[in-house]
């Protein structure tokens, strides 16, 4: 049956697949092919691009390890609850995905900035401002791709067979030792595709960390902040970062999102 | 049958759509309007340059505003334009590398200089661009005009800036600072609005930048026409009211 099935797929989705492959794939083989090879691992290595992907790292592991700690309650109570206004909680998780990330940056500045509602609080309280800091730059890839990871919890809770739970709750174990034993085993997979998501398009992000954490050399410019600048000083740098990006992301994907595709 | 005469139908208006809208696309600069790229800090003096210039000629001009320095990276990457305007002579040797710029076209049509702007009610207490050491500032990046401006005038005043951000054009500078998210940051006399304050530096009007116009190659014969009229006391007059001094 199943053979038949993948068979079965009519002549015009064919047609369409193949169009909207070649749309994605272009623009990539257009950026390798105006790489220069011949020095991409010595502009990789000058101080200023390895800075910024250093930077680039270690905001996105922080802003995908945020979003493991905040998503996965997050995106658990959203499948699983019936509690009263979770339906507004729901659209507004997708907002920063949908929304221009300059709108989010701007959001933010005025949420956290120096001079916002609660940034303002920090400041007088703590001394404590996050415009123009590597934290700063953390929160702007958190808020991007928070979505991106409470989405992958959320589907897969809702569409999980909640027959183990059921018997381990009737066996007497608790909500808590049931969420642990039994419900996050099976959704792992789903933890993986929610954690490479999550922490490639915290490693993209560049609307948002401009506008809320500025361009810092030092603290925020990440690999894309360091490719626009780039792109108007010097495009063979910007080359390279595009394709280092394209690597990275790519892998990324592969590797962890081919790891639940799989296991599915 | 009804769902695969849906599907079919979806199919066609699919089709029909992704055909118009590239059509509507590559149409979208109509055959009459002049080209015009200018940097950001002109984006209101432009705005009523062009409409001036059309209540005299009846030529249309569309204007595309961005920091000089992309304006010249579309431009060498072939961008079809007809003038472009950029806020220093760099940027427009930069242009011209490309051999792009129509020979004897080009003209210094004003001038502009930096001066150092708080937040309103000047929170930080920033009297001079000494006083910016430790405090949070915001200048441009050095690759757009104004921050290599800013750059030169610290070289001049023998000051390290140490700026906290590097915006990507002066706008985002000034933005920055009527949010009260930077203590001070500089700025071009022209961006002054009424939501800052501004101390001038005073030997800063003796580095002010010229402002380049040119024509490109390739474009219509209304090009001169415009440049002209940037030129003419009308168009001088324009730019006065937006601090705009004259070249020299």
């Amino acid at each position: 049956m199943t053979v038949k099935i993948s068979k079965s797929i009519p002549p015009l989705l064919w047609i369409g697949a193949f169009i909207a492959s070649i749309f994605l794939i272009v623009p990539f083989i257009g950026l390798s092919q105006r790489t220069p090879w011949s020095t991409f691992f010595q502009i990789v290595t000058e101080e200023a691009v390895f800075q910024s992907i250093t930077l680039s790292l270690v905001v996105a592991t922080s802003a995908t390890a945020i979003c493991f700690l905040l998503g996965l309650p997050l995106g658990w109570v959203l499948a699983r609850s019936h509690v009263k206004g979770l339906k507004v909680i729901r659209a507004i998780v997708l907002l920063p995905m949908v929304l221009p990330p300059v709108a989010g940056g701007t959001a933010l500045l005025f949420a956290l900035g120096r001079k916002g509602f609660i940034g303002e609080k920090l400041d007088s309280w703590f001394g404590l401002t996050l415009p123009f800091t590597t934290a700063g730059a953390i929160i702007a890839a958190t808020f991007v791709s928070l979505p991106f990871f409470v989405l992958a919890i959320e589907t897969a809770a809702s569409q999980l067979d909640t027959h183990f739970e059921e018997s381990s709750l009737s066996l007497g174990a608790g909500p808590t030792r049931t969420f642990f034993t039994a419900s996050l085993p099976m959704i792992k997979p789903a933890i993986f595709a929610g954690i490479a998501l999550s922490w490639a398009r915290a490693l993209g992000e560049f609307g948002a960390t401009i506008t809320f954490a500025g361009d810092n050399p030092e603290r925020t410019r990440t690999l894309p902040l360091q490719l626009f600048v780039a792109l108007e000083t010097n495009p063979e740098r910007a080359m390279v970062l595009g394709m280092l990006m394209v690597i990275i992301s790519l892998s990324v994907l592969v590797a962890l999102r081919g790891k639940w595709i799989s296991t599915q | 049958m009804t769902t695969s005469q849906n599907f079919r139908g979806i199919l066609r208006l699919n089709a029909f759509l992704a055909v118009f809208s590239f059509l509507s696309l590559s149409c979208g600069l109509s055959q009459n309007s002049l080209h015009v790229m200018a940097a950001s800090s002109l984006t209101e003096a432009f705005e009523e340059i062009a409409e001036e210039f059309k209540k005299e000629t009846q030529v249309e001009i569309s204007l595309t505003i961005a920091g000089s320095a992309s304006l010249a990276s579309q431009i060498e990457d072939g961008a079809k334009v007809d003038v472009v305007a950029v806020a220093d002579e760099e940027t427009m040797k930069r242009i011209n590398s490309t051999k792009r710029v129509e020979e004897g076209s080009l003209e210094i049509f004003a001038t502009n200089y930096l001066v150092l702007a708080t937040p309103l009610g000047n929170p930080g207490s920033i009297e001079s661009l000494q006083d910016l050491k430790g405090r949070i500032s915001a200048i441009c990046s050095p690759q757009v005009p104004c921050g290599k401006l800013s750059l030169k005038l610290a070289i001049q005043e023998n000051i390290d800036l140490n700026p906290s951000s590097l915006e990507p054009n002066v706008r985002s500078v000034r933005t920055k600072i009527e949010l009260g998210e930077v203590d001070a940051g500089l700025i071009y006399i022209t961006d002054v609005n009424a939501k800052i304050n501004y101390i001038t530096i005073d030997r800063s009007e003796q580095i002010a930048t010229n402002y380049p116009i040119a024509s490109i190659q390739g474009g219509k014969i209304e090009s001169t026409d415009f440049i002209e009229f940037v030129l003419s006391p009308a168009g001088q007059k324009i730019l006065e009211k937006y601090r705009f001094g004259a070249p020299s």
